[in-house]
């Protein structure tokens, strides 16, 4: 099944030909993983790319290359065992999903930064919510761009399931909430921060 | 627990034949070190000098590739046909790294093209009919669409720094990348 919402052609083509930050690849990739219409997409628009590489000349590699890359991987975090979401993300988490979660003043809602190396002012964010959890209102002072991971969430725009992409513009505001049959899990690209409202934009100036 | 590796054989042979690239790169997507050594060996030359040239002599091309093979041993796992050839998606993968390395580097005042530009008209490979192919449909593009490919599709110059060479804003830079990527795909033809 495919999702219902995609990406804009915009950020399909900055996916190929390199106009896409990590977080906004990261939430490609999940999209893609979901996806076999913007897949199909993609592999057009990277067609060229794999006829020009298949037609480089080989160099030859320095002997010992292929061992040092052996010893970087050995390095490198593994991969979380059991995901509840697609393997798609894998590459962008911590080896430990179990460590470094935050709240946000509100029960069942949970963020993990993923600090990927990211412009200034782009964040990117793992976020669980539990099944029925709310997220209180807030307005964004940038563009938040999300992929569900597993699960769905509404709110005053319509539903979100599993592989849509999500979009809210500079100065939009709502109150996001998980669906109530299953926790929903999402990865969030954020350009700016967020400001609650009512007591908790009180609560957030004065911090 | 590493996946066995694929070794399919074709009818009528009764040996086994060579795994596509396509099965190596599910493998590693399975932590097979055995098809990592296939996939490394299968691309390790031709991505040498690719990121040769698109490191302009100011990147060690080798660690280049170095954090392209650890990138691909990363992401493999996301690899499935849809998304198209596996070098189409390799060749993705390593443009972004370079240019993830050139971004986190400070600006420098003019990285030039001109090894990109001679890649693009290179003629030493395994495979010259390949290799005319592609170069020809690259030359068979107006100028105007050719370089914005040139140098942000396949030299890994950021959106911005080709925008800047080319004279013209970033909007109109991607609308010519899109045109030439719509061009040169029918140009080839289906790989």
């Amino acid at each position: 099944m495919n999702p219902r919402l995609h990406p804009p052609a915009t950020r399909l083509l900055d996916h190929v030909a390199g106009g896409a930050d990590a977080a906004a690849r990261a939430l490609m990739d999940c999209h893609l993983a979901l996806c076999d219409i913007c897949a199909a997409q993609v592999a057009d628009l990277s067609a060229p790319g794999g006829r020009f590489l298949a037609a480089q000349p080989a160099l030859a590699p320095p002997p010992d290359l292929f061992a040092r890359i052996q010893a970087q991987i050995k390095d490198t975090a593994p991969t979380p065992a059991e995901l509840p979401f697609t393997r798609a993300l894998a590459p962008y988490l911590p080896p430990d999903l179990t460590q470094g979660w935050r709240g946000a003043l509100t029960p069942g809602f949970r963020f993990l930064d993923l600090a990927a190396e990211l412009p200034r002012g782009v964040g990117l964010y793992l976020v669980h919510m539990a099944a029925g959890a709310g997220f209180p209102r807030h307005r964004h002072q940038g563009l938040e761009e999300a992929v569900i991971l597993a699960g769905g969430l509404s709110d005053e725009t319509g539903q979100l399931e599993a592989g849509d992409w999500g979009a809210m513009a500079e100065g939009t505001r709502h109150a996001p909430r998980a669906l109530a049959d299953a926790d929903c899990w999402l990865i969030a690209r954020m350009e700016g921060e967020i400001r609650f409202t009512g007591w908790r934009g009180l609560l957030q100036r004065m911090v | 627990m590493p996946k066995p590796f694929p070794q399919p054989s074709p009818p009528g042979t009764g040996g086994p034949a060579e795994p596509s690239d396509a099965s190596l790169l599910l493998a590693v997507g399975g932590q097979d070190p055995e098809a990592f050594r296939e996939l490394y060996d299968r691309y390790a030359g031709r991505l040498l000098a690719y990121v040769q040239a698109m490191g302009r002599g100011q990147l060690p091309a080798e660690d280049l590739v170095q954090e392209v093979f650890v990138a691909l041993w990363r992401k493999a796992g996301q690899y499935r046909p849809a998304l198209g050839t596996p070098e189409a998606w390799i060749f993705t993968i390593t443009r972004n790294k370079v240019l993830d390395i050139w971004r986190s580097r400070p600006p420098v005042e003019d990285r030039g093209e001109t090894e990109m530009e001679a890649l693009m008209d290179g003629t030493s490979t395994p495979d010259p009919a390949l290799v005319a192919t592609v170069h020809k449909a690259l030359r068979d593009l107006p100028e105007d669409q050719r370089r914005p490919l040139v140098l942000a599709y396949f030299g890994g110059y950021t959106y911005e720094e080709a925008a800047v060479r080319l004279g013209v804003p970033v909007g109109t830079l991607k609308s010519r990348i899109r045109l030439a990527l719509g061009r040169l795909k029918s140009l080839l033809g289906d790989p």
